[in-house]
């Protein structure tokens, strides 16, 4: 079964896809809008898995050497990853809407300096890719992990495989597999017991007619 | 002759000089001097029963997304008040009246996905481009009832099984996970209870 983004050929959006970018077979990209803000120079500057999708205003934001590789069946429903190092989402991730992936440090460095030059280098800039004012640290997201709505994480942060993180959470430390974490500030409310293991994986993709054993990334 | 902002909420209506194509619902029950700005509310309306939305008289709803999915009903008390929120409902959600809702609120009454980490990776397969929406797994719901008089601010959130009691008042940005006495403020992310009146 291939299914083509078709709908990308009536898109409001003027520019086309980005050269640098590596779409899986049956990847949805809801409109070239999505790579707005992708500056990277890197060669691929995005992967994106088998039957995964970026949906409604998602934005895929990178600086020059920003990297983002999104693993198989993920879906990002109007979610914003922007890195100038590297985020890594592993397969079958649930990303709701208004949530922030980030490889910066928020609250940024209480470095003023670092934050006044960044802005000043930004507005030099023509089209303003917007200056690091910290420096990156990459962020890695296991497979199935569900982002709440409205989430924040940020640099330097791993979550586990599984995790489920609620709404309106900011996450700035790890999250261990299977682990649900809720709340502002964010605390730990329990552990999922770990049943997704490669039989129920293979299984799910049988359910809807899809060859099991395709690369993922994670 | 310049065109209305709000006009009066009527099943199937082709509203004049909406900017969304589209028409309103046939399956809503509307009272009377109840308002909306556009069909564009309706655009994730999939209720599919004899009612999906049932509202009393002088309701207004603005750029509010209107969501009930295939059997559920979202009920709307009179003179409530709901601007640039989001109501997704997969059962039911219940709003009494002089019920005032403020901008970027959303309530549901399902989480959406399911918990457990099998069942998840197998919804993400069905609803990905070569998934099959019609076979997602089940998943959890649990009514929604906001009693009469309530004020909810801004970006605040009302989460599945909740009933928040009359006159409750729930803060910008709060998190409500659990029912609200009546009379009584909560806040935050869970949201606590900040002040009660009982």
């Amino acid at each position: 079964m291939i299914w083509r983004n078709d709908h990308l050929k009536h898109d409001w959006f003027h520019r086309p896809l980005p050269e640098n970018i590596e779409l899986g077979q049956n990847v949805y990209i809801e409109s070239s809008y999505v790579f707005a803000a992708f500056f990277s120079e890197l060669h691929p500057g995005l992967v994106m898995g088998e039957g995964s999708g970026a949906y409604g205003l998602s934005s895929l934001g990178t600086g020059a050497g920003g990297r983002i590789q999104v693993g198989a069946y993920t879906c990002l429903n109007s979610t914003s990853l922007i890195a100038d190092a590297i985020i890594t989402i592993g397969a079958h991730c649930l990303f709701a809407w208004g949530a922030v992936v980030t490889d910066q440090r928020i609250p940024v460095s209480a470095d003023a300096v670092a934050r006044r030059r960044a802005l000043l280098e930004t507005a030099s800039d023509p089209v303003r890719r917007l200056r690091p004012a910290t420096e990156p640290k990459p962020v890695h997201i296991g497979d199935n992990v569900w982002v709440g709505f409205d989430s924040v994480i940020t640099g330097g942060v791993n979550v586990g495989h599984g995790a489920v993180i609620g709404c309106k959470t900011m996450i700035t430390e790890d999250v261990p597999p299977y682990a649900i974490v809720v709340g502002n500030p964010c605390r730990l409310l329990r552990y999922l017991q770990a049943d997704d293991g490669e039989e129920a994986r293979s299984a799910a993709l049988r359910e809807f007619g899809l060859a099991p054993g395709l690369p993922v990334i994670s | 002759m310049e065109t209305p902002l709000l006009h009066i909420l009527a099943p199937g209506m082709r509203l004049e000089g909406d900017w969304y194509d589209g028409a309103l619902p046939e399956n809503i029950v509307a009272g009377e001097n109840t308002r909306v700005d556009s069909s564009a509310c309706f655009r994730y309306y999939r209720a599919k029963g004899p009612v999906g939305l049932r509202t009393g008289a002088n309701v207004t709803l603005w750029r509010t997304s209107i969501a009930p999915e295939e059997s559920a009903l979202i009920e709307i008390g009179d003179h409530s008040w709901i601007a640039n929120a989001s109501l997704a409902c997969r059962l039911r959600i219940s709003i009494g009246k002089r019920v005032f809702v403020a901008g970027g609120v959303t309530i549901i009454d399902s989480d959406f996905h399911p918990l457990t980490p099998a069942t998840r990776l197998l919804d993400t397969v069905a609803v990905s481009p070569v998934g099959d929406r019609s076979h997602r797994p089940a998943i959890d719901a649990r009514p929604v009832e906001i009693e009469d008089d309530v004020w909810i601010g801004y970006n605040a959130t009302i989460l599945k099984g909740v009933r928040i009691g009359a006159g409750a008042v729930i803060a910008p940005g709060a998190v409500v996970t659990a029912d609200v006495p009546a009379g009584c403020t909560v806040s935050g992310n869970p949201a606590r209870m900040v002040e009660s009146r009982v």
